[in-house]
This record gives structure tokens, C-alpha cells and sequence, in this order.
């Protein structure tokens, strides 16, 4: 028997389909079970006559058929000579910031149970929460100066973005005003385009706050947890009363003038796990896109459990399920947190090196002109990367850099590292004290849970027309806390 | 010798035939591997040198819709020019765009314009959205009238000089002490403000309060739930986070027992909380029939500011009425209001709960005003009209009023019949509320203390409208979802259904009735027939014959779609994902073992099920039949029962 070597490989079953991963072209195929037995053996018994083993199974014919198929798709290389598996590059080059996230406030008007502006902020100070009424807002000319050290330090780029983010942004209404004519002043002046986005709470988008959002395309996403019973258990009104209520005609009123285009972000909490439910209320109440993030590190005792976590994973598969079901019907709905794994594995434009831009082409600007890497490690001192009058200092980019997937702990080893890009940087820190520490584990495993169920749906429908997904899942959404992913 | 050859021969033929019938088996079998989707990597695909245009490092290129290489960045939206170099307009008609940042190039020469319209063909450095002047230097102005509009941010500024005016918006933040309608700086604080919207407006004598901070005010509404010492009539919601009118606030347990309302001069709607006061109204008129006394105005459980006027025995005369103020014109189960007083259908609004707040209202700043005369006034108990200016009313045959009436200047209703105001409750800004009728009567001038009861022994008003022509045919539009099984939450859509609780069957099975409105019911299955297969829907409005709709729904048995993982051992924990299993637990039989189930949910509208159970001992290794059923029926699916370890 010929001696070979076996490329890194990931073999699951999900929605029925049984599946092989090739992890490093990042291809995936649908398999017959005598392909899994056959690299199952490999992998056991690499000096092993493979078609002997299964022979209680396989004719010797289909299992040497099987090897061949393996050995043309690259799971299976011949010789004995070492094999050079891929390894991200470190980058060292900068490009330049892409995308600043404008602190304009820390006060909030709300008061939810999770919110990480009351948990986890040691090195806050004295202050006893890093958001609440009392907190402080940014002044024109801090976020001014930022808005020209983006545009100058954007460097070749045409596009750049503009997140204005709190507490509850809207409460600075009155920068808002100021600062949005001053960066279409800039654009005017490079020749570049800026996106601009913020992240509410729905409770003041009045009619005239929306007419302003609208009319000067300020992309606009709704923190909502889901329906009234479940929204009202976790993001709460100062005097503890549930939100619901108080939000749902303003968000009625953006939903209205952006059909089909408002992104709904929810947080899904200890023992509240209903995914089926929320996607199905947000989605009819009209929003364009539904992306549910469980609350993991700081939120206190509202953190996901490995109960709600196994929950969330089978909420997902049926809601895999009802995706397929829908798609094949004509129908479609947005649920990102699938369709953005869907999209990324169906063709594969790139091997993610980072999870996310922050750090590297993605700052928060916080109130005194301080540069972090993003609006969570606000307040973290030693996560300071520069002002706007120093710049933004090199120290930390260079350690975020060289931290790509292939040189973290439990990332390096990760089937699903190329296609995640290793997780969140804040989950790390609250979970190991250190950007160098892995995800939290309880994400990556739904992480993982997703990017499978992602695959299986592709699985599913390859049979039919190639381009459904590709035209149905179209970006619809307006551009929310765009992040470089990959080598950029 | 010869048996050597012929044995070689007989060996050789074996082969021969093993290996062509190995390669014919290869050649007809499908391939056990199939290729899902594809990468744009150049390793992948072999290519390399790709140029670092919009492309990473490793990526293959994307290049640009003329055919060009992707050397250079372009990022036009159209080129027409054929060039793309460094071009970032949205149309270059002239195709000489080059650093233009135009909209639009009218002049030809787009060198840095920055018009959105330029009338003029001078628009440089312009920023105007209408530049009628041609000199729109630096103005931000929405409408320049005076040419002199520098740094004004007024919706309208016609002095030139819009920085410390008294103005009905102010943009600036810096209208501190103005007396803003509206503040959006969030800096409003000792303002009498009719909005706060930046939650600073702790003093502040609101209308509306979103933000939850509004907790000494005297709001109308409270949409926070803090409505502690608010002019509410009646709480609706559990914990007071919808606008009702509260009578009651669950919330602060205020259940005011004998209250009365502010005098007139109190009542302008911002004061904040009131003591126990007495609200006092009593009139009595005499009977229509055979002149006995009758009760003209009951009040009880009525909210009446400012005190009311009641006149009786005045003569009422009657001009032509218009019909009822409040009907359904179009049929659709919605009311419109006559509020031009024509009798027509015609532009009447609808009244509808607009806000999801539970009230039916006009569209809010409908005109209502003037003098009218209607055949009946009726005001059902849910619903709120809004008086834009004073009103003065004369019903020719019926005055109801069980709903709310906010007057903005006073109201003067007359009728030769009985006013019937249980439940009402009247607000007025200003003005006077004046109730007469020409019924003969002894009218009681002496004041009785009224109750308030909690809100649970409030009566529910049984009244039917001589006008009403919305308790005819109800209709049934749509049942959804039609599949269901035991446990399953189903709306019901229809019209004039009225406001009574009915019942609703599934066949011969009753179903648990959640919610009873006009136009939708949702229902529960606690029960459903134990044959899978079409029923017909039965849904009986109250004092209405049922209406039956042949094969609505279809009860489902249940259906397994998959196994999670598909064998185990003793022991093992077994998730099984499915549709219809139903809310109550049911059976899981492995062969003839009865399984131990942890775990049994479905979701009440789609019917997505999910059970987790234990595989149980002694079960023979191999092939196993998993059975799960319910009352309706049962699934069968394979499983395998591994060796225990």
C-alpha cells in the first residue's frame, strides 16, 4: 500500500448531509459513507491497508475508488516527504484605518441587564459604570479631529466609514447635526466616500430624528431582543419597566421609510433561548436582517450557559431547516447569522486571518481622544493605542497583527479557523486576560455549530440553481461596523 | 504441462474478468464525492501574479466592467469617458470628470462643485439645497429668503438673524431658557416642554415622557410605566408600559377611592398628581316612560375635568342630522368618523388603535370642531376622539359616550334623549363641558361622591347602538397556521366579530380562546381530534349563528426529520428534531423499550418540535425501530444501538 499523507480535515453530519471540509483549500463535499470510513481508517491507521480494513463493508473496488476520489481532491497526498500545510502570513505593512467608531456618548437612556458598560470595566476607575445617565459625551472638535485623521490616515482607499456609537448615540442628536455635514464636507474635499452608520435602542427615533437619519443616509441598526415577552426581560427602561413598548412605534417609523433595509441586532441571554421566535417576530415586524449574538464574558450572570448553548445550536438547525424549506419556495428571509456563513462558504473568496478589522484598519475614538481598538475595550488603559494628536501608536497594532488564526492558541488548531478568523479580541481578554488567549469557547462551539449548518444548507441546495443564494441573499442591509476580515 | 498452461490460462482469464468487471463497477457507480462549492483562491486555481487591485494578497482579481485589467483603482460608478481614472462621480456626461465630486454636471465644468442643483452655473463651494440667489455661500439654510442666512439653522428665517429667537425648533442646543416646544438638545430642563426626548426632562411638565425619566410629571400618557401620579383612567397593560388612561396604576398601587377632579382652573393636563379628591356628578331626568325619574347622566366610574354643566328640560332643536358620527362606511369592520358632519363617506378618517396602545383614535391631528348634529353620538368604550377646537353637538337620537373625549376647548352636547356617560371620561384644556337635554326631570344640584372600584369589578358595558351597522354578517378572512396538532397557537382574521368572547371548535374539539377583537381571535389547541386529517373550523361570535369554514385545518401526526446522532448506546442522550410532536409529552418506544424523555417542546405556531431522550438498557446491538407518537399518531424511524463500552 502505497504511503500517504493526510491534509487537515473536518468530517461531521448536519441536517442529514454527511460532509468533508478540506481546511485548507477550504472546499467542502458531500460524502458517501465509505468516503468517511475510508479517511476515518486514514487517519487511525495511515500504514494500514485501507480496503482490507473495510472489507466487511466495501468491496475492494469502491473503497480503492473512494482513495482515488480522496487523493484527486488533496485530502490525500503520496510520498513520504513532509507535507508544507498553509500557515497565514503575518502582515507587517500598514494600510492604513478604514473604519472609526465615534464614542459620541456614554450616556444611555436605558438600562439593560447585560450591558457591558456596567460589567466588566475594572479598569474604569472610580466611576461606578462606564454608561448611565451621568456619563460624558464627546465635544464637536474631538470627533471633528477625528473625522480628519480618518480621511488623512485612510490612505489610498476611496471608502471609509464613520460608526457613531454610545451608550445610545442619538442623545447626541446635536453633534450628530453637526458632525454629519462636516464628513459629507469631506468628502467632497478628497474625492472619498463615507459610510455612515450608528447603533440605537429605539427610543427616540422620533419622526423628525428619522426624517434626519434618512435624508442624510445614515445607516441605522435596532438593538431589540425579539418580542415583547423576551425583549422586556432584558433591556429595560431606567425605572426597570420593559422596553418594548416605548420603542416599538419609533422603530415602526424607521422600518417604514427603510423597507427591507433595517438591521435588527439581539442579544440572546442565559435561559431566554428562543431563537425561532424572535427571528419570526423581528422578521415581520419588517426588518431586513436578524443577527443574534449570545451574551458571553461581561454580562454578568445573563451569560450563556452550555445548557443555552446546546438550545441554540438545535434552535439553529431547525431554523436551518425552515431556511431550505423557504428558499426552495421562493421565499426567503434573513437570518445573518446563518446567510453570512452561507454566503462565505458557497464560493470563498479568502482565508480569514483576523476575525474582525479592530485594531488594525478599526478604532473607537473615545470622549478624550484616545484610540482603542474598539468601542469594548473603551476605558481599558492598557488598551490605549494613541490619541488623536499622537496617532495612533504601533505598540499594540504590531502585537494584534502577528496575532493571526494560525498563531493563536486553540485557533491554530480549529477546523473552522479560515472561515471565523479566531473570534472576537474582548471575549479573549474576559476570558483570558490577554488579546494572545483563544475565543470563549462557549461562542466558538456555536460559532462552529453555525459555519456546519451554513455548509449542510449549500449541501442541500447545490442541486438546484447555483445562483438562489447569490441573488437572493443580495447585501440588503445597510453597512454595519464593516471590519476587514483577512489579510488586508 | 498441459494442466500447468491450462491453469495459467483458467488465471489469467480470472483476472482479466475481476479486473473489468471492477472497472466497469467503477464506471457505472455514482461518484461517492461531489463537490459543494468553490474558491476564487489563486492557489487554488493555479493562477498567480494577480496585481493588488481591490484584491488581497493571495485573492484572484475582480477587474473592472470595461475589461481592463484592474491595474488601476478604479471605483466609478459609470464611466462613460472609458478611462476610470481616479474618476469618483456618480455620471460624467462631459467625460472629463476627473476629481469631480458633482451629483450632477450641468455647466460642464465640474471642477470641485459641490451643488446638488445649480441654477445659476456657478455653484462653487455652494452648499445649498436651492441656491436662488446664485451668492449661497456657506448657508445651511433649508429656505433662504432674506440673502443674508449665514450659520442659521431656523426652518424659516426671514429677520436674518435666527440665534437667540423665540423658535418653535431649536436646533442650536442652546435654547436653554426658550420656551421650546420641542427640545432636542437635551438641555431642556427647566423648560416647559411639551416633549422630552433626551430623558433630562425630570421636572419638566411633559406630554410624553420616553424616556422613562418623566416620573413626577403629569403626563397624559406614560409610556414608561412610572405613571404614578398620572391622570390615567384605566391601566390596560399588566405593568402600566403602555399610554393608557389610567384610573388605576398597578404600578404605584394607586386606586384612588373617591376622587375630585381638579377645578377648571386646575385642569390645563400638565398639573401632576392630584389628592384624593371627589369627582361629583349626578343628574337626573325624568323617565321617558310615563314620567318616572331616569337616570339623565350616570356617571359612575366617570373621570369628568373641568365639572360639567347639565341642563335640563332646555328645548333642543334638531337640524337635519347627519347620521351617526361613528360608522362602518366601507364595510372593512373599521369605524369612520363623520367629522365634517356631511353624512358622507367621503375622506371621513378611520379610527384605529394608530399607536398600538390599545385605543381606537383619529389619525392624529385630524380637525375636529364646530357645530354638528348627528342621529347618535356613540363612543365605544375603547375609543378616544380628540377635539381640535370647541365642539357643539346635537344628536337627534342617541348620546352613548364610554370612551374618552379630549377637548381642547369645551364641548356643549344637547338631545332630547337620556345621556348615557358611564365610563367617559372628558378632559378639557379649556372651555366648558355642557350636557343638556329636553327631558322634563328633576335636576340634582347636590354633588355625590362617585367611586372608583378596582378595575377588575369595573362593569363591561352592554350596549348596542340604535345606529350600529356593525353587527351585521361577521367574516371570516383567514386561519392561520392551517396545520396543527395538540398545543398549537392559531390566529383567526376576519370582521365584525364583534368585542365578546366567542368559541371557536376545531371540528368537535372547543379550543381555548385567548383574545376576542373585532377583526382577529387567537386561539389555543389544548385538544385536537386523534385522527390526523382535515377538520372543518367552527367559530361562533357571541348572539351570531357559527360560521363554519369546510377543512381549515389539517391536524397533523407526528413527523420526524432527524435523528441526532443516529445510534447510541445506553445511556447515550438522543435529540430528535421534528414537526408536530405536540406540547404535551407523548411516548418514545425503542424497539420494545420504553425511552426516558428529558426533553419535549414544540413551538406553538410552526409546530417545530424537539425531544431529547436517554437510550435505555438491555436493548440488542444493531438495527432498532425508534417510535414516537402522540395522541394524534406515531413516527417510526430507524436507529442503531451500539455495544455498551
Amino acid at each position: 500500500m502505497k504511503r500517504y499523507q493526510l491534509a487537515e480535515y473536518h468530517l461531521f453530519q448536519r441536517l442529514g448531509k454527511l460532509i468533508l471540509f478540506n481546511v485548507e483549500t477550504m472546499l467542502f463535499y458531500e460524502v458517501d459513507p465509505v468516503i468517511s470510513d475510508a479517511i476515518t481508517c486514514f487517519e487511525q491507521a495511515p500504514d494500514a491497508d485501507i480496503p482490507a480494513l473495510l472489507r466487511k463493508k466495501y468491496s475492494r473496488w469502491e473503497v480503492k475508488n473512494a482513495i482515488s476520489y480522496l487523493e484527486k481532491e488533496g485530502f490525500l497526498t503520496k510520498g513520504d516527504g513532509l507535507r508544507h500545510p498553509y500557515r497565514t502570513p503575518v502582515l507587517t505593512k500598514r494600510r492604513g484605518i478604514r473604519h472609526l467608531e465615534l464614542l459620541v456618548t456614554h450616556r444611555c437612556n436605558m438600562a439593560c441587564r447585560y450591558c457591558y458598560g456596567i460589567h466588566g470595566q475594572e479598569e474604569w476607575g472610580s466611576a461606578p459604570f462606564l454608561y448611565g445617565a451621568n456619563s460624558g459625551s464627546m465635544s464637536f472638535e474631538v470627533a471633528q479631529k477625528g473625522v480628519d485623521y480618518l480621511f488623512e490616515k485612510s490612505g489610498p482607499r476611496k471608502q471609509v466609514s464613520v460608526i457613531f456609537f454610545g451608550g445610545e448615540p442619538l442623545l447626541e442628536i446635536g453633534l450628530l447635526k453637526q458632525i454629519v455635514p462636516y464628513i459629507r464636507e469631506k468628502e467632497r474635499e478628497t474625492g472619498k466616500k463615507a459610510d455612515l452608520s450608528l447603533s440605537t435602542n429605539g427610543l427616540l427615533l422620533t419622526p423628525h430624528i428619522v426624517d434626519f437619519l434618512v435624508e442624510n443616509r445614515v445607516g441605522c441598526q435596532v438593538s431589540i431582543d425579539g418580542p415583547a415577552a423576551i425583549n422586556n426581560r432584558t433591556r429595560l427602561l431606567v425605572n426597570g419597566c420593559g422596553s418594548y413598548d416605548a420603542i416599538i412605534q419609533g422603530v415602526k417609523r424607521l422600518i417604514s421609510r427603510r423597507p427591507g433595509k433595517v438591521p435588527a441586532r439581539v442579544t440572546t441571554v442565559h435561559n431566554l433561548v428562543d431563537l425561532q421566535g424572535v427571528v419570526d417576530h423581528l422578521l415581520g415586524l419588517g426588518f431586513g436582517s436578524v443577527h443574534i449574538e449570545p451574551a458571553i464574558g461581561s454580562s454578568g450572570d445573563m451569560g450563556v450557559t452550555q445548557d443555552d448553548v446546546e438550545r441554540i445550536k438545535g434552535q439553529n438547525e431547525a431554523l436551518a431547516l425552515f431556511l431550505v424549506e423557504s428558499v426552495t419556495k421562493n421565499r426567503f428571509f434573513n437570518y445573518s447569522n446563518l446567510v453570512k456563513h452561507i454566503r462565505q462558504t458557497r464560493v470563498v473568496r479568502e482565508r480569514l486571518a483576523y476575525y474582525c478589522g479592530a485594531g488594525r484598519t478599526y478604532f473607537a475614538l473615545a470622549q478624550d481622544g484616545g484610540f482603542y481598538p474598539c468601542h469594548r475595550f473603551v476605558g481599558m488603559e492598557s488598551y490605549r493605542m494613541g490619541t488623536i494628536e499622537s496617532g495612533v501608536d504601533l505598540t499594540l497594532q504590531k502585537k494584534i497583527l502577528s496575532l493571526t488564526v494560525d498563531n493563536r492558541p486553540v485557533c491554530k488548531d480549529c477546523w473552522a479557523r479560515y472561515l471565523c478568523g479566531g473570534g472576537c479580541w474582548k471575549h479573549a481578554v474576559d476570558a483570558h486576560g490577554t488579546l494572545e488567549g483563544s475565543n470563549d469557547k462557549l461562542s466558538c462551539q456555536i460559532i462552529q455549530h453555525e459555519i456546519e449548518c451554513a455548509m449542510a444548507i449549500n449541501s442541500e441546495l447545490a442541486i438546484s440553481d447555483q445562483d438562489i443564494l447569490s441573488t437572493m441573499y443580495e447585501e440588503a442591509t445597510e453597512p454595519y461596523l464593516i471590519t476587514d476580515k483577512g489579510g488586508a | 504441462m498441459q494442466q500447468t498452461i491450462d491453469n495459467a490460462k483458467r488465471g489469467f482469464l480470472k483476472w482479466i474478468c475481476r479486473l473489468t468487471g471492477g472497472y466497469l463497477f467503477l464506471s457505472l457507480s455514482p461518484a461517492p464525492l461531489k463537490r459543494v462549492n468553490a474558491t476564487l483562491f489563486s492557489e487554488a486555481h493555479g493562477q498567480t501574479g494577480c496585481k493588488p487591485d481591490w484584491c488581497t494578497e493571495r485573492d484572484a482579481c475582480e477587474g473592472d466592467s470595461v475589461g481592463h485589467t484592474c491595474s488601476v483603482k478604479d471605483t466609478c460608478n459609470v464611466d462613460e469617458s472609458g478611462d476610470c481614472e481616479t474618476d469618483s462621480c456618480n455620471e460624467d456626461r462631459s467625460g472629463a470628470c476627473i476629481t469631480d465630486s458633482c451629483n450632477e454636471d450641468r455647466s460642464g465644468s465640474c471642477v470641485t462643485d459641490r451643488c446638488v442643483s445649480d441654477r445659476s452655473g456657478s455653484c462653487v463651494t455652494d452648499s445649498c439645497d436651492v441656491d436662488e440667489s446664485g451668492t449661497c455661500n456657506s448657508d445651511h439654510c433649508v429656505s433662504d429668503s432674506s440673502v443674508s442666512c449665514k450659520f442659521d439653522q431656523c426652518n424659516v428665517d426671514r429677520s436674518g438673524s435666527c440665534v437667540t429667537d423665540s423658535c418653535d425648533e431649536d436646533r442650536s442646543g442652546g435654547c436653554v431658557t426658550d420656551r421650546c416646544v420641542s427640545d432636542r438638545s437635551g438641555i431642556c430642563s427647566d423648560d416647559s416642554c411639551n416633549e422630552d426626548r433626551s430623558g433630562d426632562c425630570v421636572t419638566d411638565s411633559c406630554n410624553e415622557d420616553w424616556s422613562g425619566f418623566c416620573v413626577n410629571d403629569s403626563c397624559i400618557i406614560d409610556k414608561s410605566g412610572s405613571c404614578g401620579a398620572d391622570l390615567c383612567r384605566q391601566d390596560q397593560g399588566p405593568d402600566c408600559a403602555t399610554s393608557d388612561t389610567c384610573a388605576l396604576d398597578r404600578v404605584t398601587g394607586m386606586r384612588p377611592r373617591q376622587q375630585t377632579l381638579a377645578s377648571k382652573s386646575l385642569n390645563r393636563a400638565m398639573k401632576w398628581l392630584y389628592d384624593l379628591a371627589m369627582v361629583i356628578l349626578c343628574i337626573f331626568t325624568a323617565s321617558l316612560a310615563h314620567g318616572q325619574n331616569s337616570t339623565v347622566i350616570d356617571a359612575t366610574n366617570a373621570i369628568l375635568s373641568p365639572n360639567p354643566t347639565f341642563i335640563t328640560a332646555e328645548p333642543v332643536s334638531i337640524d337635519q342630522p347627519a347620521g351617526p358620527f361613528l360608522r362602518d362606511c366601507d364595510g372593512d369592520g373599521i369605524l369612520e368618523a363623520d367629522t365634517n358632519g356631511d353624512g358622507q363617506c367621503a375622506g371621513d378618517p378611520k379610527v384605529m388603535d394608530y399607536r398600538g396602545i390599545g385605543t381606537r383614535e383619529l389619525p392624529p391631528g385630524t380637525p375636529f370642531t364646530g357645530t354638528f348634529t348627528f342621529t347618535c353620538f356613540h363612543i365605544p368604550e375603547d375609543v378616544a376622539i380628540t377635539a381640535t377646537g370647541p365642539l357643539n353637538i346635537t344628536a337627534s337620537r342617541e348620546v352613548a359616550i364610554f370612551g374618552a373625549m379630549r377637548l381642547s376647548d369645551g364641548i356643549k352636547i344637547a338631545t332630547p334623549v337620556d345621556i348615557d356617560a358611564r365610563l367617559s371620561t372628558w378632559l378639557s384644556d379649556a372651555g366648558e363641558i355642557i350636557l343638556s337635554t329636553a327631558l322634563k326631570g328633576d335636576a340634582y344640584n347636590d354633588l355625590l361622591p362617585i367611586e372608583l372600584t378596582d378595575e377588575q369589578n369595573l362593569p363591561s358595558i352592554q350596549y348596542t347602538s340604535t345606529c350600529d351597522t356593525t353587527t351585521e354578517t361577521a367574516i371570516i378572512r383567514a386561519i392561520f397556521p392551517p396545520e396543527v396538532t395538540q398545543g398549537s397557537a392559531v390566529t383567526i382574521k376576519g370582521s365584525n366579530l364583534g368585542i365578546k368572547k366567542g368559541k371557536v371548535a376545531l371540528g368537535s374539539v372547543k379550543a381555548k380562546v385567548n383574545t376576542w377583537t373585532p377583526d382577529t381571535i387567537f386561539v389555543e389547541f389544548k385538544k385536537v381530534p386523534t385522527v390526523a386529517g382535515p377538520y372543518d373550523s367552527f367559530i361562533t361570535p357571541s348572539k351570531t349563528p357559527a360560521i363554519r369554514t369546510e377543512a381549515a385545518y389539517q391536524v397533523k401526526a407526528p413527523e420526524v426529520l432527524y435523528v441526532s446522532p443516529g445510534g447510541g448506546r445506553a445511556g447515550d442522550v438522543i435529540t430528535i428534531t421534528g414537526k408536530f410532536f405536540g406540547k404535551k409529552k407523548g411516548k418514545l418506544i425503542l424497539n420494545d423499550k420504553k425511552c426516558k424523555i428529558t426533553a419535549w417542546t414544540m413551538d406553538a405556531r410552526t409546530g417545530a418540535s424537539e425531544v431529547e431522550f436517554v437510550v435505555p438498557k438491555k436493548l440488542a446491538t444493531g438495527s432498532a425501530t425508534l417510535t414516537l407518537s402522540n395522541k394524534v399518531g406515531s413516527f417510526a424511524r430507524s436507529f442503531t444501538v451500539y455495544d455498551p463500552m
